[in-house]
């Protein structure tokens, strides 16, 4: 063990010494984050135009959403111990459930915060409600919509790491490896491309939401 | 001067009052840790995160505070390095080492005079891991004491009694169903086999990857997890093989069986406080308080203070008090 040792950069030349391992610790990775947004897309976009139409809704969903927002990940590992086990499983349900908040709230506020005016004209002009939602408030939303995926993934880039805990792989293997022995380029070796995937889709997201909102409000 | 005179009579005079009952409460703050310092020196003691550090820490921990000491605890500190690198750098004074774990992983040495990681296999000599288990003790102890001496200015106290070697475990039915008692016996079935360890043993040189050389060992798949999942996952049937320690009061609980290291890899692991050398010169009856515990503690007692904690869900101090009761020593 080299204590605290070890020039930082070698963590480079840890990556290339161990590239099938970083290669598996980084699809792993990927697809937590990339799965666990897509169910969290999934679940959350119906809930939020559920609660944009029926009032009663809207406060109750919110709290749960906002609940699994604040129960500590860890926990939820440990509590979904029982049922789903160690590995991926267990990884990607609690990493769902934190995705499903920010996604929820931002495509609800989306939808709500859709100009009265504008819901006047479309419906004067005789939409019905699945025309109003899809043609108009849905689309309008979009930017606000696109934010909190963008927010759900950036955020579960980080919180995947969380899976080297319960034996979910990921590169927070290396972190927890790095931390247990003091080995900075271990720790670095799974640190930083971390923090490169967190960036690399913050940036790319910005462009993907550019594409796909409606060239009326770019 | 005159400023300070401004300022005071705007204060009025309640403000006043509060100036001077603020700067006395400063002054006696200021004198207060010195006149405890005269009582009895402060020693922190550390632990690493799992259940057995707890308990010792708690036994030197409630000692020293017998003996007068004001004990300020960071158990659960973090994995060897982090805790060892506290200890170095001032942050414990004290905490319990493990003789194997200083020799391999924080002095990076190799065990003396045994098959070690680099070794090849060699099935036609298992005589030589004989010594590995007793005459090497010692030796370890010697190496260690030394090195950490003039390396880190780091004293080895007296072992405590237990040794808390690294070892596999499996399920008692599935060890059967194979037939498996020892470590090589796993050889031709680990590939159906999946292994589930802590993230340190499976870095850690006289862990997984020392292991796999010296048996020749490779399991269908290798996952990382925190110390306390690998017995949970085990138990559920998500890996068939864990890292473990011996004396870890779970291995009789969940009815798990340990592999004997009949190549004699891993080096004993003999538990001791490590004191900093400067907390000795200062205070040398701090040795003394210690090493009451010199002896005291064999492999079956650990496991079963352990099993206290971990099995009974009692706590740390609770199980080390009543320990320490019943020996007399408090």
């Amino acid at each position: 063990m080299r204590i605290g040792g070890g020039d930082p950069l070698e963590f480079i030349d840890y990556i290339r010494e161990n590239q099938d391992v970083f290669l598996r610790l980084l699809s792993e990775h990927v697809q937590l984050t990339l799965l666990s947004v897509l169910i969290g897309i999934a679940i959350a976009l119906p809930l939020a135009v559920l609660a944009s139409r029926i009032d009663l809704l809207a406060k109750p969903l919110t709290w749960v959403a906002a609940i699994g927002q604040t129960v500590p990940s860890l926990a939820v590992l440990a509590l979904m111990l029982p049922f789903l086990g160690i590995g991926f499983r267990p990884s990607l349900f609690a990493l769902t459930i934190r995705a499903i908040l920010p996604i929820f709230l931002n495509a609800y506020v989306g939808i709500r915060s859709t100009d009265r005016a504008v819901v006047d004209a479309a419906q004067g002009m005789g939409t019905n409600g699945a025309q109003l939602l899809l043609m108009v408030e849905l689309p309008l939303a979009t930017p606000v919509i696109f934010a909190g995926i963008q927010t759900a993934t950036v955020q579960n880039i980080g919180l995947a790491t969380l899976a080297a805990y319960i034996g979910g792989g990921g590169l927070g293997d290396w972190i927890l490896q790095g931390l247990a022995m003091v080995d900075y380029p271990v720790l670095l070796a799974g640190a930083v491309p971390v923090a490169l995937l967190a960036i690399t889709a913050e940036v790319t997201m910005g462009g993907v939401r550019r594409l796909v909102v409606p060239e009326g409000i770019r | 001067m005159t400023a300070l005179h401004r300022t005071m009579r705007h204060l009025g005079r309640h403000g006043r009052a509060l100036l001077v009952l603020t700067s006395v409460v400063a002054m006696m703050a200021a004198v207060a840790p010195a006149s405890q310092a005269q009582d009895g020196t402060t020693v922190t003691v550390g632990s690493k995160d799992f259940t057995e550090q707890v308990v010792v820490g708690e036994l030197l921990s409630l000692l020293l505070e017998d003996a007068g000491y004001t004990v300020e605890r960071q158990l659960n500190l973090g994995g060897t390095a982090i805790v060892h690198q506290a200890l170095v750098s001032g942050e414990i004074d004290t905490y319990v080492e493990y003789t194997g774990t200083g020799l391999l992983a924080i002095l990076n040495m190799q065990i003396p005079a045994t098959p070690m990681a680099g070794a090849t296999p060699d099935m036609a000599s298992p005589s030589a891991a004989t010594p590995a288990a007793s005459g090497g003790t010692d030796a370890v102890y010697e190496i260690v004491s030394q090195e950490y001496q003039s390396q880190f200015g780091i004293q080895w106290l007296d072992p405590l009694g237990f040794n808390n070697t690294y070892t596999l475990a499996m399920r008692q039915e599935q060890a059967q169903e194979l037939g498996i008692t020892k470590i090589s016996d796993l050889v031709g079935v680990a590939g159906d086999l999946r292994f589930g360890a802590t993230q340190e043993f499976l870095t850690r040189p006289d862990g997984l990857p020392g292991l796999t050389q010296t048996y020749g060992l490779e399991f269908a798949e290798s996952q990382g997890m925190d110390p306390g999942i690998t017995y949970q996952a085990l138990d559920t049937e998500e890996v068939d093989v864990i890292s473990a320690f011996a004396t870890d009061g779970r291995i009789p609980a969940l009815g798990l069986v340990t592999l004997e290291d009949d190549l004699g890899f891993f080096p004993p692991y003999f538990a001791a406080p490590v004191v900093r050398q400067e907390l000795l010169d200062q205070d040398p009856q701090v040795r003394e308080v210690l090493n009451q515990l010199a002896g005291l503690i064999d492999d079956q007692t650990m496991a079963d203070l352990n099993a206290q904690v971990d099995s009974e869900g009692e706590e740390a101090e609770d199980v080390a008090r009543a320990f320490l009761e019943e020996q007399g020593l408090l």
